[in-house]
């Protein structure tokens, strides 16, 4: 999983700077922890711990006294909707549907775009690189000026890695290179937008 | 007497007087869906009406009279707002919600991002004409992979058919989308006309079918390439398929649904011998011209939104392209010189109005056209999607329209009445270039040569360019009228 560290940090603060050298784009990267609390899972996980207290209360080798019932289902519930939680980047990864997780990071992607106001750009240049760590997904989130010059299809067809620091860096030149080509770096094009990634946990 | 009148009175049998036989509405039994109309007056569907007026007046005079009177009044002031153009009054009706197939059009534009109306209908067409063709040979050749055996089933079982040929759509349009959680479904109905000859007997037939396609719904749509084209949807290469449906290329499955759209069911929903076409006197204000604008609930978000997206289109200048394109068009079907609408027109919408000139002229007839006025072009709906920018404006405009025969007699609409009328024509610009339009209409958008050399295929003759696909410039891909229109 990819770490959002001091060196992260750097290698991206300087991978946007090189882009923005070659293109009048502006790139905003936002690199969360997460993008939702995938509430649900801890939820489930305790209903389901639950159940399997309830059924080896009754149908376990040994007999329980049944004024014992309510705390031991109880008591399991919680302890399963615990372990949900302390793994649920694995649950998330393994039981949500991939469309589940895009949803998510989509939807994050797009409060992000306002959050850190990528669209304040003179030419609506700005582009949003929105990443998110445990779902292991990139959205990219383009302003007015950039889907004008360049079609969704070809914004589609991007994909970028999001697993570990060099499959993101690799990623990041080639959107440089696509951006270079659609939108080069005019003479009074200045930096707008701060460089340096936006960090969330 | 008045008493033999009764029974028809109140049985509901009255005769049809106002029937609507022409003016841009009747593919299979009118004029034409555009571009010159034959003359078509008011009028509508008012039976029951005039039988309960009728009713009125003689049974309960006292109501009938007065509101008799009334109804004149309101008749004869709406023929005249109408014939001063007054159009202050005109109600903006944007739709409370969008159609039911565009609610689920962006539903699948979120499992598919690269979906496109456009391009989607293009394949559809392509498709329908193909298979009917297919109908005559008995080799399905490259559509087979586009045809699921149910389909297949439901062509065959048609008319035993030796050749089937001139395969004209008239109109199609999405009628439905159903998304589940891993497939997606698309009807379309299409309005066509073909010939067929079976046995040794040849006519000409208009059909209404819908034709169901289905795909797996995560799928990513190609590109207009593989979309316009029978080919391969992963590899592109010109359709040529095993035994087992693999692409020979690059063994990808193409019989499943998965990574393109197949027929799923065939509807004939209705055929019928194509009849001549029926003409109407005289001028007036065609039917659906007073009908409120439909405009897209989006329209202003999206406006602004395509200003962002290109800053150097403007309205006026759109407005220009859209008036110059429209009397070109005009000009070239009461000439009878189609060709030089080529320029300007999408492939289906070009051989669809080359289809009606020929008509006309098979039929011995010829619509003409004079007077030239647009007198308002209206955004309706602005979109875009991962290949297209859509532009879709209400134009109104009056001419004086008419359809003659050989010998010069007037045989429907009238050469000295003005005939006011509107229509919505959607234009299209491929994403990601300049949407300000050219402001030299007759050069070619690529090399800026004469277009006097622009093939069928809409190719410049100059520099081997195809500009009427929306690469170069806003091109037209639709025309619809008035009643059709609904967002």
């Amino acid at each position: 999983m990819l770490r959002t560290d001091e060196a992260f940090s750097r290698a991206i603060e300087a991978k946007v700077a090189g882009i923005e050298a070659r293109s009048s784009a502006e790139l905003v990267v936002v690199a969360a922890g997460r993008s939702g609390s995938y509430r649900e899972l801890p939820i489930v996980s305790g209903l389901v711990g639950s159940w399997l207290c309830l059924a080896f209360l009754c149908w376990g080798p040994w007999p329980f006294d049944p004024y014992w019932f309510p705390m031991d289902i109880g008591l399991g519930g919680l302890l399963f909707a615990w372990l949900g939680r302390r793994f649920s980047p694995v649950l998330v990864r393994h039981l949500l549907s991939p469309e589940r997780r895009r949803n998510q990071v989509r939807e994050a992607a797009e409060a992000a775009f306002f959050q850190e106001s990528v669209h304040a750009t003179e030419a609506r240049t700005g582009l949003l690189v929105y990443i998110s760590a445990m779902e292991e997904e990139v959205v990219l989130l383009p302003d007015h000026g950039l889907a004008g010059r360049i079609p969704g299809a070809t914004w589609n067809a991007l994909s970028l890695e999001a697993h570990d620091l060099p499959a993101l860096e690799a990623g990041l030149d080639r959107l440089g290179e696509l951006l270079a080509e659609h939108l080069p770096r005019g003479a009074d094009d200045r930096n707008e937008l701060p460089d340096a990634p936006r960090l969330r946990p | 007497m008045i008493h033999d009148l009764l029974p028809f009175l109140f049985s509901g049998d009255l005769p049809d007087l106002w029937t609507r036989a022409g003016g841009g509405q009747g593919f299979g039994g009118g004029g034409s869906s555009g571009g010159g109309s034959s003359g078509g007056g008011g009028g509508g569907d008012s039976s029951g009406l005039i039988q309960l007026l009728l009713w009125l007046l003689i049974r309960h005079p006292q109501i009938g009279v007065p509101v008799l009177i009334v109804v004149v009044l309101v008749w004869a002031f709406s023929r005249h707002t109408a014939s001063v153009g007054g159009r202050n009054e005109r109600q903006v009706y944007r739709t409370a919600a969008p159609p039911p197939s565009t609610t689920s059009i962006l539903a699948l534009q979120q499992r598919d991002p690269n979906f496109s109306v456009i391009l989607f209908l293009d394949l559809a067409r392509l498709v329908y004409v193909r298979a009917q063709e297919a109908r005559g040979t008995g080799e399905l050749g490259p559509v087979a992979p586009y045809l699921s055996p149910a389909a297949l089933a439901s062509l065959q079982s048609r008319s035993a058919t030796s050749e089937v040929r001139d395969v004209i759509i008239g109109a199609s349009r999405i009628q439905n989308v159903q998304i589940s959680s891993n497939e997606a479904r698309i009807s379309v109905l299409l309005e066509a006309n073909y010939t067929e000859k079976i046995a040794d007997k040849t006519s000409q037939r208009w059909v209404m079918e819908r034709w169901t396609f289905r795909r797996a719904a995560n799928t990513l749509s190609p590109g207009p390439d593989r979309m316009r084209t029978l080919s391969c949807a992963n590899c592109g290469s010109p359709m040529d398929t095993t035994r087992e449906g693999r692409c020979r290329n690059c063994d990808s499955l193409l019989t499943d649904a998965r990574i393109q759209w197949q027929v799923e069911a065939i509807a004939l929903l209705d055929q019928k011998l194509l009849p001549r076409i029926l003409l109407q006197k005289g001028g007036g204000v065609e039917k659906g011209t007073d009908l409120p604008l439909v405009a897209a609930p989006d329209l202003p978000a999206a406006a602004r939104a395509l200003s962002a997206r290109h800053p150097e289109l403007h309205w006026p200048d759109f407005r220009r392209r859209v008036e110059e394109i429209f009397v070109e068009i005009q000009t070239a079907w009461s000439e009878g010189t189609w060709e030089k609408a080529r320029p300007y027109e999408t492939d289906f919408l070009f051989q669809q109005h080359r289809y009606w000139i020929e008509r006309y002229a098979r039929e011995g007839l010829r619509n003409r056209s004079a007077d030239l006025r647009v007198t308002e072009v209206v955004p309706a709906k602005i979109a875009v999607d991962a290949y297209f920018e859509t532009i879709t404006v209400r134009i109104f405009a009056r001419m004086k329209d008419w359809t003659e025969d050989k010998g010069g007699q007037v045989l429907g609409g009238s050469p000295t009445q003005d005939r006011v009328f509107s229509e919505y024509w959607t234009f299209i610009r491929s994403a990601g270039k300049a949407a300000k339009p050219r402001d030299n209409l007759h050069s070619c958008p690529s090399c800026g040569a004469p277009l006097d050399k622009v093939n069928q295929s809409g190719v410049c003759g100059y520099c081997d360019a195809k500009i009427t696909g929306g690469e170069f410039d806003w091109v037209l891909a639709a025309i619809d009228q008035d009643e059709v229109y609904g967002g």
